[in-house]
């Protein structure tokens, strides 16, 4: 392995992360609060990413196992500095429920472990949903768009950190594809910040609700998230940015491009628009008669449906209590996610095509065995490889969830609180059911559970892969 | 630029990979999902999957917006096709490699009806190469440039030689003024000499002079060999037609020996003087009935690389003086420098080095200057390329003395009115003058790049 690549792109990654900081520390000034938390997190960062920096590569040489160790090392370590302003400032006093709250922020997972959200001070609370922001698009997707790295292999590390089934550019050079990526990502953030503006939101709630939106994250700067203020303005608002994050940004290109046209030819976003409107309209039939008529029905519904299938985690209404049904049909839609190429996180609309489509393939071989077809998507036919990762990547993925649930019943909670725990961190969305409801949080479980959850949304963000190879004593021996 | 490449073959794979990391937004056409996969783990570019001649295909690859469209497939008609396609729809320049010299030899109709900018026959740039070579014997490599009498060899200085132990500024000095010594490559590094160099054995040094100029510096160094009149080819491949006709034309004798019966009544069929021996060449004895011992030039251009390579090591050993091998795989050229001094030649890396000069003249022309030629001397590291001075070069109109040129730079050549001379301190371009400039290690892509 080219350890000196390695360590010459996490230099570059803490040093990134470094940056970012001054956003929130911006922030804390303007608020007349501390500045130090933020200042002694930067020392750190700067010196050993400066240090690391200085390890120049001999050769540039990265393949696919480098890109799976950069992605997974950089996330860990991230997570590890940026956890350090909340322990600092006093904010969340244990290191490991800061741990969780941050990769929880950076996996745009939105789990949270604090009982009383509007106690956190002005700075720390930035920097918490600005987390759900930079790990929305990917941190090293954001190094790739701002430093000159070598290009010929970085595609690399962008297939590890992006997630999908497979990757495909926008234009020839990775670089430019990260810049058309992160300014489509801006745009939309600062779109959505006007929006809720205009919506009658403070300046820095606006900014806040659309990095958390942004990243699909789910953070709020309020106890009671977006049902604190109670505007079907802002609902709506929110659940159609929610739905666009969730989208695969390739059709944002398209449409910059003007082939607007060309996006309504994608399978995987009319399967995806297909789920909300079925899910909305059984949801909204469904819980008409405790929310007061089928309006009302509707607007919760569209709201929790999209927040739960775009992984985000916002909640308007306490989902908890709704009908066995609608409750069962959010927890399917936990597992669906978005889509490839989206912030999203969960087993991404694409994959359950294919996985769908697969089933139907095994059937139909049953009945003709010497028939011979190809499963086909987006128009044209998946490779054999391409059907295996999925299956593949499904099932690892519920053998994760079972582990999770198996590790949290150690703490004797009920089956449904432990399932959704860790199929609502898994996939990234935020809040389950149960316990973990919308209206209440993650602050009860053990350490050991808690450790568990972290590694479970760091499993979810960076698509199981990278965060495992990083156990492999195969990948670190010299070959 | 923007450019589209079909074809991701030897040729195509290398010319894109180069194109890549001088920082061009590639885009590759290719039928077969693998080998565009491979290709796009190996450098920064867009894939597109489909044939190269359909319109579809060229449309998703975006080939009408794409400034070069370099058809490299191994099908000319294909390539042809896809060309006139490509410029349809509104590509700035199109490249076409094409195998069947018929196609070519017509002169430049064929190039004008296609609208194409530039026609490669990379079977025939190799056996051009090779018989400029095998007229230089000494020589392991020479380069020639456009409108320019002055040539740029390159050799490796033998143990007998007078050069061994030598430092440049005791060349004699009637010789000095006439030979520059431009690059030394000495253990795998290479350096642009001064004049406190001294030369050793084993060194391979790039000289830069007048042909006849260059016949009496090797024949003072002791050095000098006769051009080859006797030379035997292995294998009957494209190459091997186009280097008999080469060589017959200047009064060589050759022989062919190829394998295959049908192949050698098809070339006996194209070649009027040459001896075809049909038979196995791998064989010492049929290399020998063939008379292997009395060649002075041995070109060995089968398919398969390790038989070129083990074949040429024996006609060495039985003492021909000139021994050419036709290498594919670049790697094994790398290995074989210390092993095998003698010449090696790789087909696509030629034709790489040609679409790549004539790309770098598209990109960097300016009115500081225009590129006109380029060529690698040795291994990958040192280039010698041909400018064409503009009228607002920084450096035009002033002494080379006075310009402060960055290290590793050196102006070696320089072509005013049709007249080609070597510069001196005391010469000042001119616009309009064309210059060839060396330089190791340091990009240089205008005339500006080489001032600090």
């Amino acid at each position: 392995m080219n350890y000196r690549v390695v360590c010459n792109i996490l230099g570059k990654v803490l040093l990134a992360e470094a940056i970012l900081l001054l956003l929130p520390m911006t922030a804390a000034l303007w608020y007349h609060e501390s500045v130090l938390p933020f200042l002694w997190t930067m020392l750190p960062l700067a010196l050993l990413g400066g240090g690391l920096n200085f390890i120049k590569p001999r050769s540039n040489s990265l393949f696919a196992r480098e890109g799976f160790v950069v992605v997974g090392l950089s996330w860990v370590l991230m997570s590890a500095f940026g956890a350090l302003p909340f322990v600092l400032s006093g904010d969340i006093p244990h290191y490991i429920d800061a741990l969780f709250e941050t990769v929880s922020g950076f996996t745009t997972t939105g789990s949270s472990i604090l009982t009383d959200v509007e106690a956190m001070s002005r700075g720390c609370m930035f920097w918490r949903l600005f987390t759900h922001w930079v790990g929305g698009m990917g941190v090293l997707v954001f190094i790739a768009a701002i430093l000159p790295v070598s290009g010929d292999h970085y595609i690399h590390v962008m297939r590890a950190e992006v997630p999908g089934p497979t990757v495909s550019k926008l234009v020839p050079k990775a670089r430019k594809t990260a810049r058309i990526l992160y300014l489509i990502y801006l745009g939309l953030t600062l779109l959505e910040a006007i929006f809720l503006l205009c919506g009658g939101m403070s300046f820095y709630d606006a900014i806040l609700h659309a990095f958390a939106t942004a990243g699909t994250g789910g953070f709020s700067t309020r106890g009671a998230s977006i049902a604190a203020y109670d505007s079907v303005y802002i609902e709506m608002v929110i659940a159609t940015f929610m739905l666009l994050f969730g989208c695969n940004f390739n059709l944002f290109y398209l449409i910059l491009l003007g082939q607007a046209r060309a996006i309504f030819k994608s399978e995987e976003l009319r399967v995806f628009l297909a789920i909300i409107a079925a899910a909305v309209l059984t949801i909204a039939l469904n819980i008409r008669g405790s929310v007061g008529g089928f309006a009302q029905g509707l607007r919760y519904a569209y709201f929790q449906v999209t927040t739960i299938i775009s992984t985000t985690g916002f909640a308007t209404c306490d989902f908890d209590k709704w009908p066995e049904l609608s409750r069962w049909i959010l927890v399917l839609l936990m597992f669906a996610g978005g889509c490839a190429g989206s912030t999203a996180g969960g087993l991404k609309i694409s994959r359950v095509i294919i996985f769908f489509k697969s089933y139907l393939y095994e059937l139909k071989q049953l009945i003709l065995p010497t028939r011979v077809k190809r499963i086909w998507f987006e128009g044209k036919a998946v490779s054999d490889q391409t059907v295996r990762s999925v299956l593949v990547y499904f099932q690892v993925y519920m053998f994760i969830i079972a582990l999770g649930v198996l590790v949290l019943s150690l703490d004797g909670r009920d089956l449904v609180t432990n399932l959704t725990a860790s199929i609502a961190c898994m996939s990234n969305i935020g809040p389950g059911l149960s316990l973990v409801g919308p209206t209440g949080n993650f602050t009860f479980f053990s350490i050991p559970s808690k450790l568990m959850l972290i590694l479970e949304m760091l499993l979810g963000r960076l698509e199981i892969f990278p965060v495992l190879f990083l156990f492999a004593p195969s990948v670190w021996r010299k070959r | 630029m923007k450019i589209v490449i079909a074809g991701t073959g030897k040729v195509g794979f290398t010319v894109a990979q180069r194109l890549c990391r001088e920082g061009h937004d590639i885009t590759l056409i290719d039928e077969k999902p693998e080998v565009l996969e491979a290709a796009s783990n190996a450098m920064d570019a867009m894939i597109c999957c489909g044939s190269c001649a359909a319109p579809s295909v060229l449309r998703e690859a975006e080939a009408g917006k794409c400034e070069v469209f370099i058809a490299a497939t191994g099908n000319d008609e294909a390539n042809l096709v896809a060309c006139q396609f490509a410029r349809r729809m509104g590509a700035g320049h199109t490249i076409a490699r094409l195998r069947n010299q018929q196609y070519l030899d017509s002169g430049e109709s064929l190039r004008e009806i296609m609208d194409l900018s530039l026609a490669i026959n990379p079977d025939y740039v190799t056996a051009e190469e090779i018989s400029r070579v095998l007229q230089f014997p000494a020589a392991t490599q020479v380069d020639s440039f456009p409108d320019c009498e002055l040539e740029i060899v390159t050799f490796r200085i033998p143990e007998r030689s007078r050069l061994n132990g030598l430092a440049l500024k005791r060349l004699p000095p009637e010789r000095e003024k006439k030979v520059l010594v431009c690059a030394v490559e000495r253990g795998g590094r290479v350096q642009i000499p001064d004049g406190n160099f001294v030369l050793q054995a084993g060194d391979s040094i790039s000289v830069t002079a007048q042909p006849k100029t260059l016949r009496k510096f090797f024949e003072a160094m002791g050095a000098y060999q006769k051009p080859a009149k006797n030379v035997l080819i292995l294998g009957g491949s494209r190459i091997a037609v186009y280097l008999t006709q080469l060589l017959e034309a200047t009064g060589v004798s050759v022989t062919i020996i190829e394998s295959s019966n049908e192949r050698c009544q098809k070339l006996a069929e194209l070649l009027q003087d040459a001896d075809v021996v049909c038979a196995d060449g791998t064989d010492t004895t049929v290399l020998a009935q063939s008379g292997i011992q009395d060649a002075d030039g041995f070109v060995a251009l089968t398919n398969i690389d390790e038989e070129n390579i083990i074949l040429s090591m024996y006609a060495e050993k039985l003492g021909v003086e000139k021994v050419v091998s036709k290498i594919n795989n670049e790697k094994f050229t790398d290995l074989l420098r210390d092993v095998f001094p003698d010449t090696t030649l790789s087909p696509k890396n030629l034709v790489a080095e040609r679409i790549e000069g004539y790309v770098r003249g598209l990109a960097h022309a300016s009115d500081k200057s225009t590129i006109e030629a380029l060529y690698y001397l040795g291994n990958r590291d040192v280039t010698a390329t041909e400018f064409v001075v503009g009228a607002k070069a920084a450096c035009a109109c002033k002494t080379l003395m006075e310009l402060r040129l960055k290290p590793g730079v050196l102006i070696s050549a320089v072509v005013r009115g049709g007249k080609s001379f070597l510069p001196d301190g005391k010469t000042a371009l001119q616009p309009g003058d064309k210059a060839v400039v060396i330089t190791a290690g340091s990009s240089v892509v205008t005339l500006d790049d080489i001032l600090t």
